[in-house]
């Protein structure tokens, strides 16, 4: 077994899908391939780490896959919310009849190639191949839609892509002339020896480049745009599988290179700004894409401040946070898809035009859990980064997210109201079988994180601990002892 | 008479002002263009300053391309392969998202008539 698989698998596959002329059979196997590499994953889990897979040549001159603890806890969410997006397609194709699906399938299955690709690659210029390809994937998906929506979220996002490309192949190339090397380990051990002025400008070129990707504040006004173009599936995808990408490389070369001390509170700063700005935007959106991608937004606003603080408790909460949100927005979305499809409109009204118990229930714990209530995962993740910051005596951040929390409590509140209101006119939805059993999947989920934060935490702990104390990593990724 | 360019400083600061200037005029074709076309070939320009600038610097008076032939024999005297291989390969990526970008640029032209990204305003509240 080898981790090369997690990328050649889907990349195969979608090579094949033009060749698929059943339909029905595209489907299955994409839902088959997504379930393998959910069951690889689930066998890594139980194996030491970190893993290491070699291409002919051992690192630091060769091409290396390297998974540690904080690259299997991304793993397992990126694979997991994969298996549900393509368990959900099936449904989502016979609502909406498309000619064009194996389109979405080679998309689909590359996007999530690439995303695994940028996060277990320990170069930095493969990781900029697979940052491309998440890119190219994900343009081409917010653009699946061919109306002037989706072609315009799709350019747009292009556009901004390409600027965010160009910074960072310039930060890979000044790395390149100052240090000699492209693989991660060398770049982390000589990043202090760059003369002070470059090594500010390749940070802020790395910080522009994937800071705009993964929507920090200055660089993330496209978000709304390209959420609001694209299909609902396609939505969750991005918010609980891509942004997170951008986010894990984000922060693996913030430790990595030892920017912790010198840029932290530059991070923090940023992050607190994306909240406090996203949510009071959010409280006027009157789209629901809009109103959940700016709720995404405000939501890695917190994950960037807590991540960037440098103790292990409040990085070990925020990771917690970071997959509670992924599950809580993947329901989300799926959700939205099933209401925008039976209600035909993309106004926020629709949560109060629905008549389901079901999807009600589902819809409050995922909002609930966002929101950070008990009992449910949001709030043992919330409470832990409370936790962090107080320990590390850092009260302005405690009292900044809850009063922030307040806020996003605002618009949660309103549309809980708006669906618990009898006297509006309902839609009687009724949900598909497999639907039910995806959404009923993933609320469990929350629940069950919420009532046994163990069962996630010991992953969380082991992520944190390999974010911050890389020495295990550095050392595969030299390839010491191979 | 042309001896003054036998030196690799003089070489990498034309270089350098070279790929800086067509850098700063893709730049400029980004801020302030409005077709759509027009801003992919500013982008395909800012890409190619790059890449001349990282090639550039990596070359130094009298060594030869990394390829194997009459003129190198061995592996001395030549200049570093890895930029050159890194150079292609984000050629190929830079292509493959300049023609994404021109045939979205041309499926939105058929469904409305425009190429002008300032009037591209229709996702919105």
């Amino acid at each position: 077994m080898s981790l090369g698989y997690y990328f050649l698998l889907p990349v195969i596959f979608s090579f094949l899908t033009p060749y698929f002329k059943k339909i029905g059979l595209l489907r299955a196997s994409s839902i088959l391939l997504n379930l393998l590499l959910f069951l690889q994953t689930l066998v890594y889990t139980m194996m030491s780490l970190p893993q290491i897979s070699l291409f002919s040549i051992k690192p630091p001159l060769g091409i290396a896959f390297i998974l540690d603890g904080y690259s299997l806890l991304f793993l397992l969410i990126f694979t997991f919310s994969g298996l549900m997006v393509s368990l959900y397609m099936p449904w989502f194709f016979k609502a909406n009849p498309r000619r064009d699906e194996a389109r979405f399938y080679l998309f689909f299955n590359m996007l999530i190639a690439g995303s695994i690709g940028m996060i277990l690659s320990c170069d930095i210029f493969n990781l900029y191949i697979f940052f491309e390809i998440t890119g190219i994937c994900s343009y081409t998906l917010s653009a699946y839609n061919k109306d002037k929506l989706g072609l315009e979220s799709g350019i747009k996002y292009l556009i901004i892509g390409s600027i965010a490309s160009i910074f960072i192949v310039f930060a890979i190339m000044l790395i390149y002339l100052q240090i000699g090397t492209v693989n991660l380990g060398l770049i982390a051990q000589r990043f202090h020896q760059i003369d002070p002025k470059i090594s500010v400008l390749i940070v802020l070129m790395l910080f522009i480049g994937f800071g705009t990707k993964a929507e920090l504040f200055p660089m993330n006004f496209w978000a709304p745009d390209i959420y609001q173009g694209s299909i609902s599936p396609v939505n969750g995808l991005f918010s609980s599988v891509v942004a997170k990408a951008y986010l894990f490389v984000f922060f693996h070369l913030f430790y990595l290179f030892g920017l912790n001390s010198k840029y932290m509170l530059f991070v923090m700063v940023i992050g607190a700004i994306t909240f406090l700005v996203s949510e009071f935007t959010a409280l006027n959106q009157t789209n629901v894409k809009r109103l959940f991608a700016y709720s995404t937004l405000g939501q890695l606003g917190i994950l960037f401040m807590a991540f960037s603080t440098n103790s292990i408790d409040t990085v070990s909460g925020a990771l917690f946070h970071l997959t509670s949100h992924s599950i809580s927005k993947l329901l989300i979305f799926l959700t939205l898809g099933i209401l925008i499809h039976k209600l035909k409109s993309m106004k926020i009204d629709i949560l109060g035009g629905f008549k389901s118990t079901f999807l009600t229930i589902v819809l409050v714990i995922s909002f609930l859990s966002v929101l950070g209530i008990p009992p449910f995962s949001g709030f043992i993740g919330k409470i832990l980064i409370l936790k962090g910051f107080a320990l590390s005596h850092n009260y302005a951040a405690v009292a900044f997210i809850l009063l922030v929390s307040i806020v996003e409590a605002i618009y949660f509140f309103r549309i809980i109201a708006m669906m618990l209101d009898k006297s509006r006119a309902k839609v009687i939805v009724n949900v598909g079988v497999m639907n039910y059993a995806i959404l009923a999947v993933l609320a469990a989920l929350i629940v069950l994180f919420g009532i046994y934060p163990s069962l996630l935490l010991h992953y969380t702990d082991l992520a944190a601990n390999a974010l911050l104390h890389p020495t295990n990593y550095l050392t595969y990724a030299l390839g010491v002892g191979l | 008479m042309l001896e003054f360019f036998n030196d690799t400083q003089t070489i990498h600061f034309i270089i350098i002002v070279g790929s800086m200037s067509l850098f700063f005029i893709g730049f400029y074709g980004i801020a302030t263009q409005k077709n759509l076309v027009k801003i992919l070939v500013s982008f395909d320009i800012m890409e190619s300053a790059l890449f001349l600038f990282f090639i550039g610097l990596h070359y130094k008076v009298g060594l030869v391309a990394p390829i194997l032939d009459k003129h190198l024999k061995t592996f001395t005297n030549m200049v570093d392969p890895v930029p050159q291989a890194m150079i292609l390969t984000t050629i190929v990526i830079g292509l493959a998202v300049l023609a994404l970008g021109l045939s979205f640029g041309i499926e939105y032209y058929k469904l409305t008539g425009r190429n002008d990204i300032s009037k591209m305003n229709e996702l919105r509240d």
